[in-house]
């Protein structure tokens, strides 16, 4: 399906720059019809499609093709293409991917003039470098089936309680959720960014409570629903979703509180950069955020003035004081340790 | 008894001679001109660029071995080459035991109960990785289909662990990698005439001793080709063995993603593909000689 996209795209590419060059600089927009973004797949695919790609296709009557490719790859391939055709124009990646790619310089600088709807971005959330804008706001907290735990749990430091031992999952720093988790559980211990030995020392005394860690922490929903596990750290948009089917899994936002993770949208260096930038400012949109926020992808807003239905408060973090209590880790410093985190976690860590 | 197996081989008596092969050998080389290009363009240049990247690393001006003496004097990282290694001679082995009896039993069925076989054992292929995989939890979880048999039949008492562990991930690559054995396997053995088995019947051998000694050593082609075709799928695969050995279980294939595509270490990750390849190779090689040999006899190899 991707090899099908690409080549199309490649021949629209090549069409349009033929045209071009007939034509003179300038028609940009008129010439290239085509953009194409990544998204995740899932909810954020749908999500994503309704929000930004259906009305953006409406407005300028242009095509927009969704690609589902996940942000680590997604920056590697981007990566590999330097100086050639990137995968995609817009790249949808997570915080730790995201500074990675602007440290490639694989994406553009933005005008973000051209982008009016970037001032509605919460402060604690615009970006520091204009190199792409936050699309929506995460948090990781606990997710747990209702139907099949008595107690409920309310911190971090619950985990530990006896009666879910066994019963829990986690997931590797390989991912953005297992590295958050692993910063959660050293926070819990006086450990931050800079200090990560008292994460390793949390995750070691839970290992007898752990049923399993995961690779894929798309797995940990599947595990969730078949009750292979009953516990375990995830994202908020993944917990609704399987919340949603009736599974009796609920989320709670540890008291602690918890940490926001960014979606970012960002243009790749040779990509179609106004036809891009539509999208960004697209997504951007209070109706495309109040979409978003809700089914199926339950994203939460990055800008102010976006409700949720009263089932989903709390869940899908949206107010000010949603956002207030999420904390947002330092992923510079994160990504100069991650290789040896993962590579620590790899030997130390096993069920 | 190897040697008396030679004047059997399918390739005796079919050498064209002299001038007629040389042109013949033009044509051929002709023929598979665009196949060579197409490999030199999308296989032997990007493997010498990983060539390239496994001999630099950051901060370091010209070529370097720095990649291959870290990883090679690092503990964990020779365990997970023994674990990729272990898994694939294992996975290959066991593929080899079921699909030997099936390819055997296929050549002698009628073309209805062959299609049956060759659709149930193809169908895993029709599927992703991703889909099977998720289908792997589901049949082997503490919750999964067997264990449920097995606490129904009372054959244990308590789930058995079978998800995320190494027998796991053996189950499920061996029931992805059988066709790619069968298939040969049927290749070979249908290629054999029937009445080989019942002349060392006839002489005097038991059926068990006609199996071993002369239809299975008569197969060694197709066994050899399925061997490697196991091996090296299984000795690459990333998803099952990420999916179903989950975050505990690492491979080869997990520590080159794990550089390549998360952390963007390339200069790790080419070197990690590099020592992959190079003990794969060295594996694909020692099977060739050992099949030549038990094929045509000691020192005739």
């Amino acid at each position: 399906m991707l090899a099908d996209t690409l080549s199309r795209r490649e021949l629209l590419a090549g069409g349009a720059a033929a045209a071009l060059a007939f034509a003179g600089p300038g028609r940009g927009l008129a010439q290239a019809k085509e953009l194409v973004a990544n998204t995740y797949g899932g909810g954020w695919e749908a999500g994503h499609r309704l929000a930004i790609a259906t009305p953006l296709e409406k407005r300028l009557g242009i095509k927009v093709s969704l690609v589902s490719i996940l942000a680590a790859e997604l920056v590697a391939r981007t990566k590999a293409a330097a100086g050639g055709r990137p995968p995609v124009d817009v790249a949808l990646t997570d915080d730790g991917p995201f500074l990675l790619a602007v440290k490639e310089g694989v994406f553009q600088q933005l005008p973000m003039d051209k982008i009016p709807n970037a001032r509605r971005i919460f402060p604690k959330y615009r970006p520091q470098e204009p190199f792409g804008v936050p699309i929506g706001a995460s948090q990781i907290g606990i997710a747990y089936n209702a139907k099949r735990l008595k107690t409920r749990p309310g911190s971090w430091a619950d985990l530990w309680r006896p009666e879910y031992k066994g019963r829990i999952g986690l997931s590797t720093p390989a991912s953005t959720l297992g590295t958050v988790t692993l910063l959660s559980l050293a926070r819990l211990r006086g450990g931050h960014e800079g200090n990560i030995e008292p994460g390793f020392e949390a995750v070691k005394s839970l290992l007898p409570s752990v049923a399993s860690i995961q690779a894929v922490p798309a797995n940990l929903r599947t595990l969730l629903e078949r009750g292979e596990v009953d516990i375990a750290p995830l994202w908020h948009h993944d917990t609704a979703i399987t919340k949603a089917k009736g599974t009796g899994v609920e989320f709670v936002l540890p008291r602690e509180g918890g940490i926001a993770g960014l979606a970012w949208l960002a243009i790749t260096s040779g990509a179609n950069t106004e036809l891009a930038l539509e999208y960004l400012n697209q997504g951007l949109a209070p109706e495309s955020q109040q979409t978003m926020a809700g089914p199926p992808s339950y994203i939460g807003p990055v800008i102010e003035g976006v409700t949720v239905s009263e089932e989903w408060r709390g869940v899908v973090p949206a107010t000010p004081a949603d956002h207030e209590k999420l904390l947002r880790p330092d992923w510079p410093k994160i990504n100069l340790q991650r290789a040896e985190w993962i590579a620590r976690w790899n030997r130390e860590i096993k069920v | 008894m190897e040697s008396r197996d030679q004047g059997l081989s399918p390739e005796a008596g079919r050498r064209p001679a002299g001038r007629r092969a040389l042109t013949r050998h033009l044509r051929l080389w002709q023929l598979i001109l665009p196949a060579a290009l197409f490999l030199a363009v999308y296989f032997v240049v990007p493997l010498l660029l990983l060539f390239w990247w496994s001999f630099r690393a950051p901060g370091v001006s010209g070529l370097t071995l720095v990649n291959f003496r870290m990883l090679l004097a690092d503990a964990f990282f020779l365990h997970t080459l023994w674990l990729s290694l272990r898994l694939s001679l294992e996975v290959t082995a066991i593929t080899l035991v079921l699909a030997f009896p099936l390819a055997y039993l296929y050549t002698r069925l009628g073309p209805a109960p062959r299609a049956a076989i060759l659709f149930v054992t193809l169908l895993p292929l029709l599927t992703s990785a991703v889909v099977r995989s998720f289908a792997w939890i589901v049949i082997l979880g503490r919750q999964g289909l067997v264990n449920d048999a097995l606490l129904g039949l009372g054959l244990v008492d308590a789930p058995v662990r079978l998800l995320f562990t190494h027998e796991g991930v053996r189950i499920a690559l061996a029931q992805v990698q059988l066709p790619f054995m069968l298939l040969p396997l049927i290749n070979a053995i249908d290629q054999l005439d029937p009445t080989l088995e019942k002349a060392a019947i006839s002489l005097g051998a038991s059926q068990a001793r006609a199996f071993f000694r002369v239809t299975v050593p008569l197969s060694a082609p197709g066994i050899l080709a399925g061997a490697i075709l196991s091996f090296t799928l299984t000795i690459s695969a990333f998803i099952t063995p990420a999916m179903v050995g989950g975050g505990s279980y690492t491979v080869m294939p997990t520590l080159i993603y794990q550089s390549a595509i998360v952390t963007l270490d390339w200069s790790t990750a080419s070197t990690t593909a590099l020592i992959l390849l190079v003990v794969a190779l060295v594996v694909v090689w020692g099977g060739l000689a050992a099949a030549n040999r038990y094929r045509y006899g000691p020192g005739r190899a």
